[in-house]
């Protein structure tokens, strides 16, 4: 081949090659399916204090309904968790504490503090602890890809995700559906079994502005939560959602007794 | 007549054919004991059940999915639809004839959380910070101040030897040293000057290392209890009292109690104690060595559960026991170093001189329990335990209706989580006033959706307000507020001469004529698996029955076919006298019917002669399980003569169907062919 079509024929291949890597420096490769869990994680965390309102409406397949609503107060840097219910009347004051390692339960109609392992089953609804904490999603799963969904021309990333050993979990198996900009729409909780417990569809979500990270961040507005077994549905609801410093002496019994009179 | 008496002298004559008699009898005598046994089986778990809440019929909703349970297994209690209108159900009910009462009951289970032995101290300690000031209460901190530092420092002995052992993580030597820092010197001044902040500190990092605490599991019968002792009079209260009609209450299972809520150390001793009266011994048993092992290595937390005042007298008093001075960690151990001569005296000594020192329960009458409803998640109701009881004569006090524990329906009703009417107005207040009331639960599971995505609105700071803490259900309730709520089932309990079939069919009447929803069960079915021992026993009898019965029909078969065969030259001459084919036949069949029922008759005597003598009185019985099943501590065989008969009649019915054969084959020998036989 001479000098000149050597050249010709060099042109022809760049010209070629050049849709293919405008189209790749366009695209980014998909992130693997764990490090889907950590950009999860990372857009529903704050670095700042929380303090929020939970109201929930339950309704038991026998049809007896529930309303309560909760006060949230989370210190992510340290673990720190504090659930106190104000309505209704019969609960009200009550709650638990999370310090570290400890989970207390309140009971205020004999003022009694009660060191609990009770993860599940918060306020006697079918709400867990793990609904109201930061997403720790990448700490305590290990995942893996499943396949796609598509629903209505919508692609739905699907995620089976494992306990890691060791974890302390409401679901030792889950799979998530997730949109095209890492929102989980749909979880469902499995047992090791691989029986369903719990399907939850996450209807809507709010930004924030974190004042300390400067980021906005993302927290649910609106969950259904669907129990399997007797048939349980919960709406949990987010709302006046506040990031800013809490009290120092804000996660102690003593600041939850002092709440009521 | 004549070939009846030809019968009686062939089977004189035969003493081999007495063969078929002996075995009649032993069957017989088997069988009538049997029968006797299943019979009181049969009785006592009925006396029990009946007499111990099921009553002879249960009444329920016939739109219920699953029938009234008085005794559950692990799945819990069954699903039952409260009743539309209670009363109007009661009222049916009791105007039949033959009943003489109806108790509205409900079963469920509840749990009783407690911490380890320093959370209690310290949950104390909470409580006594939380008075308002006095120089009573400040004396009062100030004791227990030095009581927690005693028992701390223990703890960090502990812990320091534990670390010494083992490798500890990183964590746990975190806690050891924030244990360390609170023991600085000056800890009694630090903790009356702040007594919080020690305390949350003492519960978060050192209360832990000590464990989780533990939960109780109890089974719980919701009733009206006045009227429940007044339609079981086999209540019978061992400590405290029964609530006052409409009051809340708890009166736990006598055995309940002792098993769950008295000191580790004296039930194990209790436990022992009933091992040597069952003949055993700790020499040759390792299962109450271990008991005496456990209590020893027990004594460092029951030393910390005692306030100074306790600990001060105990340890006089063991001083006095033991005959010298020493501390009280090391007499304590060495009281309960037990072997098979010291035990008796050590043990009578432990509850006349120990036992007043010690916090021997640690629920007691007059106490508030928090239940925690097992089966629904619920918060824990606080109820007040009134006392104490047992089932009169029904099994020990750890028979399973001796570990169940009687409960209002009103606490049982917020255990399972069954709102009340105020609580089901407010919810729908609630709804509404929450802005929850479009908040739809309706979707399905299957279904992805994209959620919706909105900037928060800025919240303005709100300030965090004072609530108004809830009360709890009230100490008090009305008879309308418990009858106008959800009942499950009740119990109809009848008048002894009342058959129970006749009066379930008269209720279902009424309640089809009046548009009632109902329905009934008998005792056996609400039973559970207990009223299916019965069946299964009845079962089993039969089994056993069939067997025994199979094997005489071979074996008398087998034995009459051969003495048929030796006797074809007496049959040949028989024949060739003229007896018919026929009278030959009735001849062997009759020897047959003869042996049967000699033998059945002195065999169904025997049994009897047994279940009269050997076990007139009864025998008792130490198994508690038993003892629920047989309706007491006594085993009693009911014989009935209808069954002694009924046995005789069926021993001689099996015997004479054995006899066919031979009787058959025996009157077809030719008499030609039989004399010929009888020649050679």
């Amino acid at each position: 081949m001479s000098p000149k079509s050597m050249l010709s024929a060099c042109l022809a291949a760049l010209l070629l090659s050049l849709p293919a890597s405008a189209a790749e420096t366009q695209k980014a490769p998909d992130p693997g399916a764990q490090e889907v869990l950590r950009l999860i994680d990372k857009r529903l965390s704050f670095a700042s204090d929380y303090k929020g309102v939970v109201r929930m409406r339950e309704i038991r397949k026998d049809g007896v309904e529930m309303a309560i609503e909760l006060q949230v107060y989370r210190r992510d840097s340290h673990q720190d968790l504090i659930f106190l219910i104000t309505q209704p009347k019969h609960m009200a004051g009550g709650g638990f504490l999370r310090i570290g390692k400890n989970l207390w339960e309140y009971n205020p109609v004999i003022g009694q503090w009660e060191r609990t392992t009770r993860r599940g089953n918060i306020v006697g609804t079918i709400a867990c602890e793990a609904d109201f904490d930061r997403s720790r999603l990448a700490e305590d799963y290990d995942a893996t890809d499943e396949a796609p969904e598509t629903v209505n021309g919508t692609v739905f990333r699907k995620l089976l995700l494992k306990a890691k050993p060791g974890s302390e979990v409401a679901f030792p198996v889950m799979r998530l559906w997730v949109d095209a900009d890492h929102n989980i729409v749909k979880r469902v909780g499995h047992a090791p079994s691989g029986k369903v417990l719990r399907t939850d569809l996450i209807r809507g979500y709010q930004r924030v502005k974190d004042p300390v990270s400067g980021n906005l961040v993302y927290h649910y507005k609106e969950v259904l939560e669907m129990e399997s077994e007797e048939g349980t549905r919960l709406v949990v609801r987010y709302e006046d959602v506040e990031l800013a410093p809490l009290s120092a002496n804000i996660f102690t019994k003593a600041w939850i007794e002092g709440r009521t009179r | 007549m004549t070939l009846g008496l030809l019968a009686l002298q062939s089977i004189r004559s035969r003493p081999r054919s007495w063969i078929v008699g002996l075995l009649a009898a032993g069957a017989a005598a088997v069988l009538t004991v049997g029968v006797a046994l299943v019979a009181s089986i049969h009785d006592g778990t009925r006396r029990t059940l009946i007499e111990s809440g099921a009553g002879h019929l249960q009444v329920y909703d016939a739109r219920s999915p699953e029938s009234p349970l008085l005794v559950f297994g692990p799945n819990g209690p069954p699903t039952l639809e409260p009743f539309a209108d209670y009363p109007a159900v009661e009222a049916l009910v009791r105007g039949v004839e033959g009943v003489r009462e109806v108790v509205p009951l409900e079963v469920n289970r509840a749990t009783v959380f407690r911490g380890n032995y320093l959370d209690e101290m310290l949950a104390a300690l909470r409580a006594v910070v939380r008075e308002p000031p006095s120089p009573e209460r400040d004396a009062r901190l100030a004791r227990r101040a030095e009581d927690l530092e005693a028992t701390l420092r223990r703890v960090a002995r502990e812990a320091a030897r534990h670390a010494d052992a083992f490798t500890v993580g990183a964590e746990h030597e975190e806690d050891r040293r924030a244990l360390e820092s609170v023991l600085a010197p000056g800890f009694q001044q630090r903790f009356l000057a702040e007594p919080l902040p020690t305390l949350e500190l003492l519960e978060n990092r050192v209360a832990r290392q000590l464990g989780e605490g533990e939960a109780v599991e109890l089974d719980l019968m919701g009733t009206e209890l006045p009227r429940f002792a007044r339609a079981f009079p086999r209540v019978e209260v061992v400590t405290g009292q029964l609530p006052p009609e409409g009051s809340r209450g708890l009166m736990l299972g006598h055995g309940a109690w002792e098993q769950n809520f008295k000191l580790p150390i004296a039930w194990r001793l209790d436990e022992v104690s009933r091992g040597l009266a069952r003949g055993a011994t700790l020499a040759g048993d390792e299962g109450l060595r271990t008991l005496v092992e456990r209590n020893r290595e027990d004594v460092p937390e029951l030393v910390s559960r005692l306030e100074q005042e306790q600990a001060t007298a105990l340890r006089a008093a063991l001083e006095r026991v033991q005959g010298h001075p020493g501390a009280l960690e090391a007499l304590l151990e060495d009281f309960l170093t037990l072997d098979d001569a010291t035990f008796a005296p050590r043990y009578a000594a432990f509850y006349q001189e120990l036992a007043p020192h010690l916090p021997l329960y640690r629920v007691k009458p007059g106490d508030t329990l928090v239940l925690k409803g097992s089966v629904e998640p619920s918060p824990g109701v606080p109820v007040r335990v009134w006392g104490t009881y047992r089932f009169k004569g029904l099994g020990g006090d750890f028979s399973r209706v001796n570990i169940t524990s009687l409960v209002d329906l009103v606490t049982l009703r917020h255990l399972t989580g069954r709102p009340t009417r105020a609580e089901r107005e407010e919810t729908r207040r609630l709804v509404a006033s929450l802005g929850l009331a479009g908040a739809s639960v309706d979707a399905s599971p299957e279904s992805l959706v994209l959620p919706t995505i909105e900037d928060a609105p800025a919240a303005p700071a709100r300030q965090d307000t004072a609530l108004t803490r809830a009360e709890g259900p009230p100490p008090t309730f009305t008879d309308e507020e418990v009858r106008s709520g959800s009942i499950l089932h009740a119990a109809v309990v009848l008048a002894p001469d009342a058959p129970a079939d006749a009066v379930a069919a008269r209720i279902q009447e009424l309640a089809t004529a009046k548009g009632l929803s109902l329905k009934t069960v008998g005792w056996e079915e609400a039973g559970g698996f207990v009223g299916g021992v019965v069946g299964m026993a009845q079962v089993l009898l039969l089994a056993i029955a069939a067997l025994i019965s199979f094997f005489v029909l071979l074996v008398a078969t087998g034995t009459l076919l051969l003495l048929a065969r030796e006797r074809v030259a007496e049959v040949g001459t028989l024949r060739a006298v003229g007896m018919h084919r026929r009278e030959v036949f009735v001849v062997l069949l009759a020897e047959g019917l003869v042996l049967g029922f000699v033998g059945g008759a002195v065999g169904a005597g025997l049994g009897a002669a047994l279940i009269l003598g050997g076990a007139g009185g009864g025998i008792p019985v130490e198994d508690a399980a038993l003892q629920l099943f047989l309706g007491g501590p006594v085993l009693v065989p009911r014989l009935e003569w209808a069954h002694a008969v009924a046995v005789v009649v069926g021993v001689v019915g099996v015997v004479a169907g054995a006899a066919l054969l031979p009787a058959w084959r025996g009157s077809r020998v030719a008499p030609l062919v039989a004399m010929r036989q009888g020649g050679e």
